[in-house]
């Protein structure tokens, strides 16, 4: 993979130790350009030291990390914007000097910072605010300040860690809607969140770790294929009928009285082939729900007990 | 951009935010006022003192009684002379200040003959006759100062004719202020002077006693006893068959040694007043050095922290390296210390620039000595030097420190250590290329001000030299270990390190 122009960020056996603690083991995995890639996990599964990793902050053990064609963001940081999962700014700065320095600092002459942080401000509804000293702001408002702090110099990777803690559903749907901007305008997002609901919204791809480890990694669609599918249905039809059918592999009553069912699909069997089945059998159905399986699900079920060893292991967040 | 770019931007930063701090102006301009208040205030105190009330009893006859009123006397007319003299000095153009006149510039401690001489030409009154003609254009009146003691008479219905701890009894209300001796001011009792029967000076028994609420205060005492010392001096004398001219010509001599100097061997070896500033000027530079690095390396530890408790050392970190940030704000640091510097001797100047008298002559005095001598690259070089070295530690005491509060316990015990040189001044200036100076000028966290306290006194140049490369590798070291625990310390969390781990961040090779 390494030399590949069609990779925003690529791991590749990466691995990250303190002492005897391995944070990080043997991670390899793939941002396409233009993607929005989800980094989940669990509290303490490495997603922050994968990410100080990814922007040079700290070195790898092991494994080779790529970003943007250079082998350290290091190289190309001016061209990378980066929102740590715990946020802080200067508090005696104004918003507009706090996005006109972290600007600067990736190489954005001053005016042209200028222009575009009273340009982001007013599009975010911060106009009024600009030059009100940071300590005066609300907590969300900084927050926005941050995130467009993160973004005033137009970086094709912009990588957010934990985006969406911290802000009012208002503010989170202006956060996802400027997440899709950007990858209208051909940049890569690659953000980390433990709530699925945004990943699931946002991500093309997205990349699970436990423990330090790659759980699961590729599109959305092909992680609902790990979990085998269910189907919820209400019947006056026996149970044993059921069982019957073709690709189910098991059956579980939910409740009698009703004839509510749930059934688990069998390995590439198909939810629209049981309900034909259902039909030509003539078991009368009341209801038949075949929704996809949630990433919520998905999550759990790929990387719970290890979340749970995990915080017994770390006591806390590692590194 | 480049690396260079990016520590700009840092230091421009960091330069600004503290530039437009309260606590920037106030450092600014607070320390050279201080400093002039320290010096003037004591001075002004003892010169507006107001005039202490004091009254002697002398069961003895009177003669003591008598001996103190002149020593009284003789004090306030001391002070007026002396007045005299400074106002001549500051009002009068030197060309009309005849040479031997009491005018003329006090050589030494003013002796009894110069009273005498004083009071022969007219004293304060002649003075006050002359003065106008004599002075430059829109020069203030010469108001003479007035006394410092006031010899009141015992209040009415106190009984002095019992021993003397009857009488101090008697005066108590009196010397606690809580009844005035008399309604003009001074109206309280400071002090009272009680002379047992008898008392003979030359065969003293008992002592006399001195009577005062205030224990601390010993200016009357002092007064009296010396007045005294030298009259009973004087009886003696003429009681070993002396005659008064034979007395007077004893208490005027005065026998006075000329220090002198083989570095000054080409000038004769003479050492003036000038040249003891070698001493204090360079003592003077080296505090000034002392207190603006630390002015501005706390600035450094409280930015880090403020940094690593709001979090901000990570977006930073993902723009900027561990280096370049600390570099950034070591040169923005140092900006806000010269700038601070600059002013003081702005301030500084524009205080000589509007003042006169002799102390001003000695301040300009020692700029030509600073001028003259290798003191301005010397300081700039030990700043260099020292900043580095004081500064990158109090960064890398930052990047480990989670609070203020944390950083406070660690700081206490630094501090100490880097004021060490300065506990150790006294011997220093007393042998300054003796074994203590020598051997504190080669431990280079001390060299900086050590060495610039020894610079007037001809250290050798392979001395300066070779302890000037120590020092400085000893800074490159300190930079580069500071460096590298800032690197790996800065964005930890949780409790602060131990040492041991401090020792492993800054010796493992891996990051």
């Amino acid at each position: 993979m390494t030399g590949s122009n069609d990779k925003a960020v690529a791991f590749e056996g990466v691995g990250k130790s303190y002492g005897d603690f391995r944070a990080v083991e043997d991670l390899t995995f793939a941002v396409p350009k233009g993607a929005i890639y989800g980094f989940l996990g669990p509290n303490g599964a490495g997603k922050t030291t994968s990410l100080r990793m990814m922007l040079g902050m700290i070195r790898p053990t092991t494994g080779m990390i790529e970003v943007l064609g250079s082998d350290s963001a290091m190289g190309v940081r001016e061209r990378v914007g980066y929102l740590p999962e715990e946020r802080g700014l200067y508090r005696r700065m104004t918003p507009v000097e706090t996005i006109v320095y972290l600007a600067r600092l990736k190489g954005m002459d001053g005016a042209a910072a200028r222009k575009r942080a009273l340009e982001l401000l007013e599009r975010f509804g911060l106009a009024a605010f600009g030059n009100t000293k940071i300590e005066a702001l609300s907590k969300g408002m900084a927050q926005k300040v941050q995130i467009l702090g993160t973004i005033a110099h137009g970086p094709d990777l912009v990588i957010l860690d934990e985006p969406f803690s911290g802000l009012d559903p208002v503010n989170q749907q202006v956060l996802e809607e400027l997440i899709a901007d950007l990858r209208a305008e051909g940049r890569t997002v690659l953000f980390s969140t433990h709530v699925m609901q945004h990943a699931e919204r946002l991500c093309d791809r997205l990349v699970l770790i436990a423990r330090g480890r790659l759980a699961f990694e590729g599109t959305l669609e092909a992680a609902r294929s790990l979990m085998p599918r269910v189907i919820r249905l209400k019947t006056r039809a026996p149970r044993a009928a059921l069982g019957d059918l073709p690709g189910v592999a098991s059956v579980a009553l939910e409740d009698e009285a009703h004839g509510r069912y749930e059934i688990k699909l069998a390995d590439g069997a198909e939810g629209e082939a049981l309900l034909r089945a259902c039909f030509e059998r003539g078991i009368a159905l009341e209801s038949f729900d075949m929704s996809e399986p949630a990433l919520h699900d998905i999550f759990v079920s790929l990387v719970g007990d290890g979340a749970r060893e995990a915080d017994a292991r770390t006591g806390g967040k590692a590194a | 951009m480049s690396a260079l770019g990016r520590i700009f931007q840092v230091a421009r930063r960091e330069y600004k935010h503290h530039a437009r701090s309260k606590g920037f102006w106030l450092t600014m301009v607070a320390v050279p006022v201080v400093a002039v208040l320290a010096g003037l205030i004591p001075q002004w105190v003892q010169e507006n003192k107001p005039a202490r009330a004091f009254l002697v009893v002398d069961q003895s006859g009177g003669a003591i009684e008598a001996a103190i009123d002149q020593a009284v006397a003789n004090d306030t007319e001391k002070r007026a002379l002396s007045a005299l003299k400074d106002y001549a000095a500051d009002n009068l153009p030197a060309e009309s200040v005849p040479m031997l006149s009491p005018l003329a510039p006090a050589r030494g401690e003013i002796t009894a003959a110069d009273l005498a001489a004083f009071r022969a030409w007219g004293g304060v009154e002649q003075a006050r006759k002359i003065l106008p003609g004599l002075a430059r254009e829109g020069a203030p009146p010469f108001v003479p100062p007035g006394p410092r003691f006031v010899r009141v008479p015992a209040p009415a219905g106190v009984d002095l004719t019992g021993d003397p701890a009857a009488i101090g009894a008697a005066l108590s209300p009196y010397l606690r202020s809580e009844k005035k001796v008399q309604d003009a001011a001074p109206a309280y009792l400071s002090g009272a002077i009680i002379v047992p029967p008898g008392y003979d000076l030359l065969k003293p028994a008992a002592a006399i006693q001195y009577w005062s609420v205030n224990i601390n205060e010993y200016d009357l005492m002092t007064l009296v006893e010396k007045a005294l010392t030298v009259t009973a001096q004087q009886a003696m004398y003429r009681e070993q068959g002396m005659s008064q001219e034979a007395v007077d010509a004893v208490a005027a001599r005065r026998v006075a040694l000329q220090g002198f100097s083989p570095d000054k061997a080409a000038e004769g070896g003479e050492v003036s007043t000038k040249d003891r500033l070698l001493n204090i000027v360079p003592l003077g530079l080296a505090l000034m050095l002392w207190m603006s690095i630390f002015t501005v390396a706390n600035l450094l530890l409280l930015g880090v922290i403020e940094e690593r408790s709001n979090k901000l050392i990570e977006v930073l970190l993902s723009s900027v390296s561990a280096e370049e940030f600390m570099a950034g704000k070591l040169l923005g640091i140092a900006g806000i210390g010269l700038t601070i510097l600059f002013a003081w001797i702005v301030v500084g100047l524009l205080i000589l620039i509007n003042g006169s008298g002799p102390t001003v002559q000695l301040a300009y005095d020692a700029i030509a000595l600073i001028l003259s001598g290798p003191y301005i690259p010397a300081f700039a070089f030990y700043f260099v030097v020292g900043y580095l070295t004081i500064a990158s530690v109090f960064l890398g005491l930052g990047s480990v420190c989670n609070s203020q509060q944390e950083a406070q316990s660690l700081l206490t015990p630094l501090v100490f250590l880097l004021m060490l040189p300065f506990f150790l001044i006294m011997p220093m200036m007393e042998d300054p290329n003796g074994p203590i100076a020598t051997t504190v000028g080669w431990i280079p966290l001390y060299t900086p001000f050590v060495m610039m306290v020894r610079l007037s006194t001809n250290p050798s140049w392979v001395e300066v030299a070779m302890s000037g490369a120590l020092t400085l590798a000893f800074s490159v070291l300190v930079v580069w270990a500071m460096a590298r625990l800032f690197r790996n310390a800065v964005l930890r969390t949780g409790q602060p390190p131990r040492l041991v781990e401090v020792w492993r961040m800054i010796t493992r090779r891996e990051a």
